[in-house]
């Protein structure tokens, strides 16, 4: 009864010093705020490229062509073969009726120019999807040498290799720039913290002198941190959500572009919950561990050293 | 009350700031400590706030023998006393009430009692009307008024007041030092630190002189009329003392104190 009466006052005491050292507080939180949006932003720029990446991987198909009398049961049989490698994804037929239809679709001029011929001049062959990126190489070879019904096989084996060195390079990058965010984070939330324990020693010291335990002393601190850690890591999801709609409507069209097609970002609240498990995570460790780790600096007695008084 | 016996402190950068102090200090004692600068009286104060350990030597304060003590007893032995400091030490976030009031928290004491003994003291030491101020509001002699509230807030039975009227005028210092002596005729141990000489020369009340770390004198005043102040050199023997009669414009600024009930439920400890 006396111990719950106690804390919840010093919990009003916590929630009381954040408006009286309004500056610091809001330092905390702004300093909170900055390193977890860049982090926010750039988990999210590294999802993005992921599926533009997977886009690109998907289109980037092996198309393999037929000899122009190749028979119905060739063409089974190649598809059977083709399927049974490991390196094969996806096979899918195209016709040559299918393989004038995506020409035509996209390309409009050209379908004023074809209009009235023979729709079978068009080659027939497969769509092949390799597993992944590193096997291309060895499956481009493997078709070629497949069956004597294969006339050609047509590849970007350069584009993969540069796409597969640059999705890399990104995965790469993105942790690094995230590790480096979080122990900037960390060290500038820390000072940020040091400042406030340094200004508020004179409370401690006063604190102490009445005969405060420890546990009385850090109750406050701790509510402190943690509610700054809290409001810090609401406050950046916020902002995360308002600039990466913001960059969203800029960028989608030049994305789309890029992409030859509609390109639309990941929506924001498919990762909205690991977003805020995440930054609500971080929130909580630097506002009760700064908390906790700088003010036992000052709560730390001085004790009798044995042997000097044995001396 | 406190014993110094044979206490040496010698700091990490070779200065020795006290050497082979002995001290003894009876319960209900009134005691000046007076010296020059660097004479040790700061480190005497830390010693006997355990805010720093001797490097030879041992300590006893009320209960508590400070070479014994774990950790977790320092804020139990600190609680036993009440600190005035010439800062004054409030605050500055919490209004006079808070900062009186924050001490008896500490203790885990009940609001009911804290909010009964609270306006108590400010009655005592006249600032009812600013009970809602907050530190930076007062004067020096009102923010000292406070820091006195809050070291009587537990009932201490010692004091120890750091150069408590090092900030205030004149007149409201002799109030002041009025009211530890009015405390300590109730029955609290007094040791007060200070610099001002005309004061300790106007109470008749033992004073301790340090000098180079070491007790240089150790006696009583005697004089009711005026006239030099005449100390024993110190022998560990305390001379007699002619006890000072006020003057009549003296005791006529003395207010009239209501007695301080002691309240042994005060010393519940929080969170142990």
């Amino acid at each position: 009864m006396q111990r719950s009466s106690g804390r919840s006052y010093l919990t009003r005491m916590g929630f009381r010093n954040i408006r009286a050292n309004r500056t610091m507080s809001v330092a905390s939180v702004l300093v909170l705020v900055s390193c977890l949006m860049l982090i926010g932003l750039v988990f999210l720029a590294a999802i993005n490229l992921n599926v533009m990446m997977n886009q690109f991987y998907a289109r980037n198909v092996i198309m393999v062509y037929l000899r122009d009398d190749a028979q119905e049961a060739e063409l089974t049989r190649l598809q059977y073969q083709i399927e049974a490698l490991d390196t094969v994804k996806e096979v899918r037929f195209i016709s040559s009726q299918e393989a004038l239809e995506r020409t035509l679709s996209s390309n409009q001029d050209t379908y004023a120019l074809l209009e009235g011929l023979d729709m079978q001049f068009m080659p027939q062959g497969f769509e092949v999807q390799p597993r992944s990126m590193e096997q291309y190489t060895e499956l481009i070879e493997q078709l070629r040498l497949i069956d004597p019904s294969v006339e050609s096989v047509r590849h970007f084996q350069g584009i993969a290799a540069q796409l597969s060195a640059l999705q890399k390079a990104l995965s790469i990058a993105g942790v690094a720039m995230i590790s480096i965010l979080l122990v900037v984070s960390v060290f500038i939330i820390s000072s940020t913290v040091q400042a406030t324990m340094y200004s508020r020693q004179q409370e401690i010291k006063v604190m102490k002198s009445v005969g405060a335990a420890p546990s009385f002393i850090r109750w406050p601190f701790l509510v402190e941190g943690i509610s700054l850690g809290v409001l810090g890591s609401l406050v950046s999801m916020a902002f995360v959500f308002v600039v990466y709609l913001a960059l969203g409507k800029a960028l989608e069209p030049l994305l789309g572009k890029l992409m030859s097609g509609a390109f639309a970002l990941v929506p924001f609240l498919d990762h909205l919950p690991l977003l805020l498990l995440s930054f609500i995570c971080v929130g909580l460790i630097t506002g009760v561990g700064g908390s906790t780790l700088s003010i036992s600096r000052y709560l730390k007695e001085k004790v009798y050293e044995k042997s000097e008084l044995e001396s | 009350m406190i014993a110094f016996r044979d206490v040496t402190k010698e700091y990490p950068n070779g200065t020795v700031a006290l050497r082979n102090m002995n001290l003894h200090i009876a319960p209900r004692e009134f005691v000046f400590v007076v010296g020059a600068s660097g004479a040790g009286k700061s480190t005497f104060l830390k010693l006997l706030l355990h805010e720093e350990v001797p490097s030879s030597g041992s300590i006893r304060v009320g209960r508590f023998e400070l070479n014994e003590l774990m950790p977790r007893q320092i804020p139990l032995f600190r609680r036993q006393m009440g600190v005035v400091f010439q800062d004054f030490r409030l605050i500055a976030s919490m209004d006079v009430y808070d900062n009186i009031a924050f001490a008896m928290r500490v203790v885990g004491a009940r609001e009911k009692k804290i909010h009964e003994r609270v306006e108590y003291l400010l009655q005592l030491v006249g600032l009812t009307q600013k009970v809602r101020c907050k530190p930076s509001e007062l004067s020096g002699g009102e923010q000292q008024r406070v820091a006195i509230a809050r070291a009587l807030a537990n009932n201490p039975d010692l004091i120890i007041a750091d150069e408590p009227t090092g900030n205030i005028d004149p007149r409201m210092s002799q109030e002041l030092l009025d009211l530890f002596v009015h405390l300590n005729e109730t029955g609290t141990t007094v040791v007060m630190v200070t610099h001002a000489h005309d004061l300790v020369r106007h109470y008749n009340k033992r004073v301790i002189i340090l000098e180079n770390g070491a007790v240089a004198a150790d006696g009583g005043l005697k004089r009711p009329g005026g006239g030099a102040a005449r100390l024993s050199a110190s022998q560990g023997r305390r001379p007699s003392i002619t006890m000072y009669q006020p003057t009549a414009a003296a005791a006529g600024q003395t207010r009239s104190l209501p007695p301080i009930p002691r309240d042994d439920e005060l010393l519940r400890t929080f969170g142990e």
